[in-house]
């Protein structure tokens, strides 16, 4: 009984037992997380959403599994990154937007993470990337924002930040003659909900989007601190200048793409900094670059912008804020 | 309290699969079967290997020395039973070959004489010198001689005695047994350790999900002030001194420096229960509490050893396997060494043997690093673990340096929780090697 075959015992170094999670594990969590939103997108803009979807999540992982097989590499589809890829794009998107654009998306978001090396070694964000060529490229186009079902007779209705960008005629009117209405200011309650608004189909309920952060933090998969330390400046920046317009600072936070990115892109593992310090930094930086870009630009939603141009400073983050070791009084340097 | 939470546990895949303790934490430890011949590898201890004091042929009983130590950091050693020396030969043992003692048992269990003679008064000095004498070393799997520890230069000043209890080993349960049955027994441990370093607090830290041993060192220690119970969260690695330190007093051990650096002595339970043996009864350290478990094991048990017993023969106590075991680790699957030889013996140092089976032993294949920034959370001295082992793997040591590879306490927890199935402390402790290397070559 005590003796027994001792040849087929494996040796390799501690640690012996490996954590169930896998990086397809955290993506997975990750589509879960979106399934929130993308539930809210069908509701409030009906089925086209789920064509949408096939159309950025297709695309995404076909020219990921075409470029790694011209570009001689291992084959990764299968790490659901090209799907969290895709799926955001489509989330991103106006209702309105042509499949092909979507498509569109999908393919260059891939390109700019397949040409640094794939998973992990992209320093920008693949999404926002995508979705930033696309709206230069389409400028008009994306501007151009269907209404939800149920929602009285317009067709389109301009999404609240445009309306709020009052320091930049030209371009409300250019919503304004694109749409053919009046733009009008939502109220807070509908665009807390998301009801009765227009905009890109995943971003419009901050409601839901706060389920899907839950989730996420709950799962272990995000930082609870980086999405609120993301909206926090644009708050409290729109609170101050507004001489502490509690609405005004409500419109800001709740409407456009700032609390989508606040969960979904900045975030984002590889285009982030390390350490928690770090972190800190990225997210509180992006938030105060995107209402300085909302306030000084004259491009819509400053989201996107904010995260790319944080994006470049992450190695300079990286060096200058990594965690202090255990004893010792100073970081490493 | 001042207890600091320094990291907030979140829920990972299903339960918190760190924790295998279940089939033995409730289970009453029951005394081990002897073997006939017993093993005494003479490298138990961190430091200078002890050097043999019997030959060939000669008698010996429960508590004769067989080994004595050489140097500072060494250690006696005892023989467990009584019987005859037969062989002083090389035996695999739990740090590979090595020359070992081998003592044949003739069943009698006849004992030494004890260390000092009953009734006798013991001071400060005499009590450390027994400690030496009966060759104590941590427990806990350190094994550093315990007479040193208790030591310090006089120039440090102690305010601190820490128990540590806080076994954080997934399958590790001795220790949770130890003081749930013998809590009595090691409170006054604690006061041999009162008596040689008078301090004015002295913290138990155990992990919150020891129940049995809460309750039974709660009940001691009903009406005392000195000694306090503190329950910290269950979290790898709560049990490493300086993870403890931490939590416990709030104090960071500087770099190369010890615990009694920054005012704290931290031994073992296990130890503690020693020092009891040795300094209220005479008996040197000739057994241990040691946990027979894993998924493969039959019947995982808690079991009295005599240190020298090899793994076979517990392994009849546990009724053998269940299922085909795929690794026998000396220790816990963390931190512990692989084995490849059943007949390794029980030392001092040996808190468990853990039988993972088949399907837990696989490597899980490697794929690249998502940046998940996992491995900075869990480390429990804020290394950028995943950056260590980058650098690494390119070649570029000064960098693994820089990082502060050598900070590393090699739990293991970045390489567990790496969702990309990186070997990032094994890179980190290749790094290390190196960096040391480097050093003594310059």
């Amino acid at each position: 009984m005590g003796k027994f075959n001792t040849s087929a015992l494996n040796t390799t170094p501690a640690p012996h037992l490996r954590s169930p999670r896998t990086s397809d594990w955290v993506m997975r969590q990750v589509i879960y997380a979106m399934m929130i939103p993308t539930a809210g997108a069908v509701y409030f803009f009906g089925y086209r959403v789920f064509l949408m979807l096939l159309v950025g999540v297709g695309a995404s992982v076909a020219f990921e599994y075409i470029y790694q097989k011209l570009a001689g590499r291992k084959i990764t589809i299968n790490d659901y990154s090209a799907v969290v890829t895709g799926w955001l794009i489509a989330l991103s998107l106006p209702l309105a937007t042509p499949l092909w654009t979507v498509a569109l998306g999908g393919v260059v978001s891939i390109a700019i993470k397949q040409i640094f090396g794939g998973i992990g070694k992209n320093p920008i964000n693949p999404a926002v990337f995508g979705r930033i060529f696309l709206s230069v490229l389409y400028y008009e186009e994306l501007g151009t924002f269907v209404a939800p079902r149920g929602a009285t007779d317009a067709f389109s209705s301009a999404t609240p930040l445009n309306v709020l960008k009052e320091d930049v005629p030209i371009f409300a009117d250019a919503v304004t003659a694109a749409t053919g209405m009046d733009a009008t200011i939502p109220s807070l309650w509908d665009l807390f909900l998301g009801t009765n608004l227009g905009g890109n189909i995943g971003d419009t309920s901050t409601l839901l989007l706060l389920l899907a952060f839950g989730y996420l933090v709950a799962r272990r998969i995000i930082e609870p601190y980086v999405p609120v330390l993301y909206v926090l400046p644009v708050a409290l920046i729109a609170l101050v200048t507004s001489g502490f317009d509690v609405e005004f600072m409500m419109q800001h936070v709740l409407s456009g793409s700032l609390v989508f990115a606040a969960v979904f892109m900045v975030t984002d593992y590889s285009s982030s900094p390390f350490s928690p310090h770090g972190k800190v930094a990225f997210a509180t930086g992006a938030g105060i670059l995107t209402i300085l870009f909302r306030f000084y630009s004259s491009y819509p939603g400053g989201v996107g912008f904010a995260i790319l141009t944080m994006n470049i400073f992450v190695p300079i983050i990286d060096r200058l804020l990594p965690p202090r070791i255990y004893g010792h009084k100073k970081r490493p340097s | 309290m001042f207890l600091i939470v320094f990291k907030i546990k979140r829920k990972q895949e299903g339960a918190n699969t760190v924790e295998r303790k279940d089939r033995t934490e409730h289970k009453q430890s029951e005394i081990a079967s002897v073997p006939e011949k017993l093993v005494f590898p003479l490298s138990m201890q961190i430091g200078a290997p002890s050097n043999p004091v019997v030959e060939v042929g000669d008698k010996v009983k429960v508590g004769t020395l067989i080994a004595e130590n050489q140097g500072m950091i060494s250690a006696n050693i005892h023989s467990s039973v009584s019987g005859e020396v037969v062989e002083i030969t090389d035996h695999p043992t739990a740090k590979g070959e090595g020359p070992c003692i081998i003592i044949k048992n003739d069943y009698q269990d006849e004992e030494d004489a004890p260390l000092f003679t009953e009734g006798e008064k013991l001071d400060r000095e005499q009590k450390l010198d027994i400690i030496g004498k009966a060759g104590i070393v941590g427990m806990g799997g350190a094994t550093f001689p315990t007479n040193v520890k208790l030591n310090p230069p006089k120039d440090k000043e102690i305010d601190t005695i820490i128990i540590n209890g806080a076994e954080c080993e997934p399958y590790a349960t001795a220790d949770d047994r130890l003081m749930a049955e013998h809590a009595k027994e090691l409170i006054e441990g604690i006061r041999v350790l009162l008596e040689i370093i008078p301090v004015k607090t002295v913290y138990i830290g155990i992990e919150d999900n020891m129940h049995d041993a809460a309750d039974a060192l709660k009940k001691e220690l009903a009406n005392e002030d000195v000694i306090k119970l503190v329950e910290l969260p269950s979290m790898y690695p709560q049990g490493s001194e300086k993870t403890l330190i931490k939590n416990l007093l709030g104090r960071e051990v500087p770099p190369g420096k010890l615990p009694a650096d920054v005012g704290a002595v931290v031994t073992n339970v296990g130890t503690t229960f020693a020092i009891y043996q040795a300094v209220r009864h005479g008996k040197p350290m000739t057994s241990r509490l040691t946990t027979i478990s894993g998924e493969s094991i039959k019947n995982p048990k808690n079991l009295w050893v005599r240190i020298g017993t090899t793994i076979e023969s517990l392994l009849e106590d546990c009724e053998g396997f269940e299922s085909d075991p795929g690794k026998m680790i000396h220790g816990g699957p963390m931190m512990g060494s692989p084995l490849t030889s059943g007949r390794v013996p029980i030392t001092k140092g040996t808190t468990h043997i853990t039988f993972l089976n088949k399907a837990d032993s696989a490597v899980p294949e490697r794929s690249p690093c998502i940046r998940c920034s996992e491995c900075l959370n869990v480390c429990p001295v804020s290394l950028q673990p995943i950056m260590i082992s980058n650098a690494y793997e390119s070649g570029d040591i000064e960098e693994a340096e820089r990082l502060g590879a050598l900070d590393c306490i090699d739990c293991g927890a970045c390489s567990y929780i790496c969702p990309s199935k990186i070997p990032i402390l094994d890179n980190i402790q290749k790094a290390k090697k190196e960096i040391r290397s480097n050093k003594e070559g310059a």
